[in-house]
């Protein structure tokens, strides 16, 4: 049995208004498990109680009743402060500091050793494509540009779990598969990741689990797998056939007593166009203000290659 | 010319003083990673910059929008005075607006949640403000200080080099609880009638008052004798130090005053409510004690009648002596304004936890109206201390009540340290701002006042929830 970082039990939250009297009922009841090495998603519509239940977990919020274990302590310690990496919803950034002294500060409140400081800063600034960007206040950032610095900074300082609360929110299509991308590598480095989103898309391609909270409850949870296997259904691809071999594999079908349901051509999805198109623009050597492409995960972030 | 030498040297200096603190802020641990972050806004956001700038070219053209210059002694207590007054009005309004817009804007966007994931943050935060406003301030503080110090040696170099005095007041000001017991033990057997019937503290706030009385009045052909302790000099001279009160006799009345002290003796014409400085030559006695004999004679016009003169503040009769240099005690004062600044710093970081901006900025501009009148505090000090209590009255509210108003009456007394580090009028009399103030200054109001409100905003960002996103 793996180890719990996340244990939740019976958890409410209701904010109050300045008497104290009962205002909004946002989180009822929720039970959550979250194992070590998982990716887990929180979904839910706005409204459903996802952030709340998420400022619970880092101490930010404190809990009306219920029982909140966070990698085995209280949320909020001191201890698992310097073990969580979180990214918020909005940019809370200091607009008049460079991408590159915003990491920095990060580094230094979370008390990353002065000697791998600098380097950890340049390889993360490096994996979001915001190096010929560094120096440039973030207040003049674009939002996906402000989104990559809050990646960078949640990762600084080697997390055990890492929080994401709307990661792809703001960001282009390259910056949406990049983080995909970064989140299936943090876990094979035995990260935790625990990710909000309302993008479905994007949660079932990464996650292992996911809860999906309505009204401040966890209406259900599962494995993704399980939760998106079609009953009594299931699609096949094949190369394209011709007209008359399409009436005959009808045929085939139903003389089996199976049922087509739907028959469509397959064509290219508009991000695989949209990626293709910005690669080539790339390699013909386009100048941007913006993001650049992105890299690799750093080797600090708890890899075979673990230092500075 | 000499005004835009002194602007672009001040502006300069600025700058070479911001680099530095910025630089120091960056090598330091987490506690300077957040004061290097307020140096960076207060900069950045043009805030520093804007009120550098209107500091210190105000500073250099405030000899012409006053139309004086240092070189007349007039014009130098008008600069000293008008300049320390400019530094201070614009650093402890710029002291506010950093601290209470730095913090507010924190909590209001959710960076302060945010920001608090870092592990020590909660304990960090305010200490980090703070020590950020302190050194801005000095940042803006030292160039305007040396502008006015410039200003006032370069057009005057005899006055940049003057000596200060230190004034020392009258013993016979200070009455004590010995002199009131003997003075009581005296009368007691004099007047037995007359004062064994009152009750003992009002025998004792009677006494209070006539001893004062006497010490502070010379009736017409009457003397009065002054003693005064004198700290250990080399000076051959000191200066005696006089501003008599005539009653309600118009301001332009005169009066004649014998001076004796020791052999030497004088008589001078005093002028109702105008100070008047007499040099009187120091004999090597060995003693520091010094006796000053004043016998007042009479109105100098034979048609007025000034039935006595008064010394109604401790500064009416000093002497004075010379102690330490002007620029020493500029030093001293413009120090004590810095231990002010961070006081209202921590005052509005620690109100800034719970109130909005405007709420906040008000908060502190209603503290320095009520500190500024917190001199008057000690007319209310003696007579609250010997209230009568009927044991008959003493019930809850009653008590409650008189809880409050010593509660109050607390902080009214405390709120006098405040008027006592202000010090801008010693320096511009030419008088000798002292070490013992500097340190009373800065552990109560620095250490003390300050301490308290830092602990306060931090308990309160403790207790507080920060949420980063809309749940806020």
């Amino acid at each position: 049995m793996s180890e719990s970082v996340i244990e939740v039990s019976g958890l409410w939250k209701v904010f109050r208004d300045f008497w104290m009297r009962p205002r909004v009922e946002a989180i009822r009841g929720i039970d959550l498990k979250i194992q070590k090495g998982e990716v887990f998603g929180l979904l839910g519509p706005n409204g459903s109680g996802k952030s709340t239940t998420i400022q619970v977990l880092l101490g930010l919020l404190f809990p009306t009743r219920g029982e909140v274990k966070v990698l085995g302590g209280n949320p909020g310690s001191s201890e698992s402060k310097k073990r969580i990496g979180y990214l918020p919803e909005d940019s809370v950034f200091y607009p008049f500091l460079t991408g590159r002294e915003m990491l920095n500060l990060c580094a230094r409140l979370s008390q990353v050793p002065e000697d791998c400081r600098k380097s950890r800063v340049e390889e993360l600034l490096r994996m979001v494509g915001l190096t010929a960007a560094a120096d440039r206040e973030i207040g003049d950032y674009s939002k996906g540009m402000q989104r990559r610095i809050g990646v960078a900074q949640a990762l600084i300082h080697d997390p055990e779990l890492i929080i994401l609360d709307e990661p792809t929110n703001g960001l282009d299509p390259i910056g949406v598969r990049q983080v995909k991308d970064w989140i299936r590598g943090l876990q094979k480095r035995g990260k935790t990741i625990l990710i909000t989103s309302h993008l479905l898309a994007d949660v079932e391609e990464v996650c292992d689990r996911v809860s999906i909270l309505y009204g401040g409850k966890v209406q259900d949870e599962g494995e993704v797998e399980d939760i998106l296997e079609h009953q009594n259904q299931s699609q096949w691809i094949t190369t394209t056939p011709k007209e008359d071999q399409v009436s005959v594999i009808r045929e085939c079908f139903r003389d089996q007593g199976v049922e087509v349901i739907s028959l469509n051509g397959s064509r290219r999805s508009l991000e695989e166009k949209f990626l293709e198109t910005v690669k080539m623009a790339r390699s013909d050597g386009e100048v941007t203000a913006g993001a650049e492409e992105g890299g690799q995960l750093p080797s600090f972030l708890g890899g075979e290659a673990k230092g500075c | 010319m000499i005004p835009f030498f002194l602007a672009i040297l001040g502006l300069l200096l600025l700058v070479l003083l911001l680099l530095a603190f910025d630089k120091w802020c960056r090598v330091g641990g987490p506690l300077l990673a957040l004061t290097g972050v307020l140096v960076a806004e207060v900069w950045r956001r043009r805030l520093l910059p804007v009120s550098g700038v209107i500091l210190i070219v105000g500073q250099v053209f405030l000899p012409v929008i006053l139309g004086v210059s240092p070189a007349d002694e007039d014009g130098l207590r008008t600069l000293l005075d008008y300049g320390q007054g400019w530094i201070a009005l614009v650093l402890l309004l710029v002291t506010m607006m950093m601290s209470c817009a730095s913090l507010s804007d924190e909590r209001e966007s959710g960076r302060l949640g945010f920001m608090s994931l870092r592990p020590g943050m909660e304990l960090r935060w305010l200490p980090g403000k703070w020590a950020g406003v302190i050194g801005a301030v000095l940042v803006m503080l030292i160039p305007a200080t040396t502008v006015l110090y410039l200003q006032v040696s370069l057009e005057s170099p005899e006055a940049g080099n003057r000596r200060a005095k230190l004034p020392i007041t009258a013993l016979q000001f200070e009455v004590t609880e010995e002199d009131i017991d003997s003075f009581l033990l005296f009368k007691l057997e004099e007047s037995p009638l007359e004062w064994g019937l009152q009750s003992p503290e009002e025998s004792r706030r009677r006494a209070k008052r006539y001893l004062e009385r006497q010490a502070r009045s010379i009736s017409k052909g009457g003397k009065s004798y002054l003693d005064f302790d004198l700290p250990p000099t080399q000076e051959k001279s000191v200066q005696l130090s006089l501003r008599p009160a005539m009653g309600k006799a118009h301001r332009s009345r005169v009066a004649r005053l014998g001076v004796k002290v020791g052999d030497y003796s004088q008589e001078i014409l005093v002028t109702n409510g105008k100070r008047v400085t007499v040099d009187i030559p120091l004999k090597e006695s060995g003693s520091n004690q010094v006796q000053v004999e004043l016998e007042f004679a009479g109105a100098v016009a034979e048609e007025v009648n000034i039935p006595a003169i008064y010394w109604i503040d401790d500064d009416s009769v000093q002497l004075k002596v010379t102690r330490g240099s002007f620029f020493g005690s500029l030093a001293r004062s413009q120090a004590l304004l810095l231990i002010r600044c961070a006081f209202i710093s921590a005052l509005s970081l620690c109100v800034s936890t719970f109130l909005g901006f405007p709420v906040a900025i008000l908060f502190g501009i209603c503290f320095l109206i009520a500190a500024s009148g917190g001199g008057f505090a000690g007319a209310f000090e003696d007579e609250g201390a010997s209230v009568m209590v009927d044991p008959r009255q003493e019930t809850t509210a009653r008590y409650l009540i008189d809880r409050l108003a010593a509660a109050g009456s607390q902080i009214v007394s405390g709120l006098k340290a405040w008027a006592n580090s202000n010090t801008s009028e010693i320096v511009s009399a030419g008088e000798f701002v002292s070490w013992t103030r500097l340190g009373r200054g800065l552990f109560i109001i620095g250490g003390l006042w300050s301490g308290l409100a830092l602990v306060a905003g931090t308990l309160v960002i403790r207790r507080t929830e920060h949420a980063t996103g809309d749940n806020r």
